[in-house]
């Protein structure tokens, strides 16, 4: 080794010993730290949640429009079709402002089971919501039909719009049933349990879930 | 459980050396140091669960913590959005005004490896602290060869650094 580099790893090495003297570690922080990150991960879901409810409020009020003019001319299968999907939505929207209404309560909370406890609810929540959503795919083919086409060609028109239900039936019934999540890396789950409104859960979780053993 | 966590904030204790020269490598303000040591210690923890003891502790420290420190530094700009502030996580008693020589040239060392890009900076932190080059290569992710011949070039940079600062000091 030249003397220079010598120099180098002697200077380095001077001042390494005297940090063992003068560095402490806050041992209580390390702690405290990790429920920190896990508030801060919380809450960049707030802005997704938001938007969610700018657009789902005044798309829910249209198909509640819809489904009065429906009512107003007569269209059973409107009133039916676009009143179904739109009490799901608001149902939905509800469940949405829980959500912001949990993040809040997870930014306040002073103990880390109570945090615990809230990101599990959010957790649960969340899903829930994504399962509503799936709910009211089968209405979706009811909201077109016409009584008068029904009356006119109850077997070919009849039958054809009673298939595309079924199939949207059967779908919406596979997709309730294959979403877990437990199991967020499924095909299915990879669809649906991704982007701002579902990792940052994820991330809490896994951190909560390794701050239970830190906390113990 | 307890074991576990008793373990852990040990191991932190021991090195804490490691991560207090790290981040001082990568970050100049007082903020930004303790965010990253928050990522740090973070990093770690999660880790714990999956640390192979066919390895020496503080490569797995130095892996984690390098690796921390190369992404927060080139996400820095981008990151300071979503900053939590927490109460000082490690804290030294030396002071910055020390009259002591070999702090000034450590300081002045610091001060030139802060300028090196972040991947030369983590060589050079591991190198100084005296890792052979086949730990530094596992550590890194390149070849000991590798290893190296770029630890020379960040040599001959420092006491370039070091001559033209002498100079300075000390008039031509």
């Amino acid at each position: 080794m030249e003397n220079k580099d010598i120099e180098l790893v002697n200077i380095w090495k001077s001042y390494d010993q005297k940090l063992d003297e003068v560095l402490s570690l806050n041992k209580e922080i390390v702690y405290e730290l990790t429920k920190a990150k896990v508030s801060s991960t919380i809450g960049t879901l707030r802005r997704p949640i938001k938007v969610m409810v700018l657009i789902g409020i005044p798309y829910t009020v249209l198909l509640f429009v819809l489904s009065f003019m429906g009512y107003k001319t007569g269209a059973i299968f409107v009133i039916i079709g676009f009143g179904s999907i739109g009490m799901i939505m608001t149902a939905t929207i509800i469940g949405y402002f829980y959500h912001l209404y949990l993040i809040d309560s997870i930014s306040r909370a002073h103990e880390i089971a109570d945090v615990q406890k809230k990101v599990a609810e959010l957790r649960i929540s969340s899903f829930n919501s994504i399962r509503m959503a799936i709910v009211q795919i089968p209405f979706w083919s009811i909201c077109w039909m016409s009584l008068d086409a029904l009356e006119k060609s109850p077997l070919v028109y009849g039958g054809a719009n009673l298939a595309v239900f079924l199939g949207l039936l059967y779908l919406s019934y596979w997709l309730y049933k294959s979403l877990d999540p437990r199991d967020s890396r499924s095909r299915v789950g990879k669809i649906f349990f991704s982007g701002a409104e579902w990792e940052p859960i994820v991330k809490a979780s896994e951190i909560l879930e390794q701050l239970k053993d830190l906390r113990k | 459980m307890d074991k576990n966590r008793d373990i852990f904030i040990s191991i932190l204790d021991n090195h804490k050396r490691i991560i207090f020269k790290i981040v001082n490598s990568y970050c100049r303000d007082t903020e930004d140091r303790q965010d990253l040591i928050q990522e740090i210690i973070v990093q770690l923890w999660i880790s714990f669960d999956k640390y192979d003891d066919r390895f020496k502790l503080s490569t797995w420290i130095y892996r984690i913590a390098l690796n921390t420190s190369i992404s927060f530094y080139r996400k820095n700009k981008a990151r300071k959005q979503s900053t939590v502030t927490v109460s000082p996580i490690l804290e030294t008693t030396l002071k910055a005004d020390d009259p002591d020589t070999d702090n000034r040239d450590f300081k002045k060392l610091q001060g030139f490896i802060q300028q090196l890009k972040e991947v030369d900076k983590a060589l050079i932190l591991l190198y100084l602290d005296g890792l052979a080059q086949k730990e530094i290569a596992e550590i890194i992710g390149i070849s000991p060869t590798n290893v190296g011949t770029k630890i020379e070039r960040i040599k001959r940079k420092l006491k370039q650094k070091f001559n033209n600062n002498q100079k300075e000091q000390y008039g031509k």
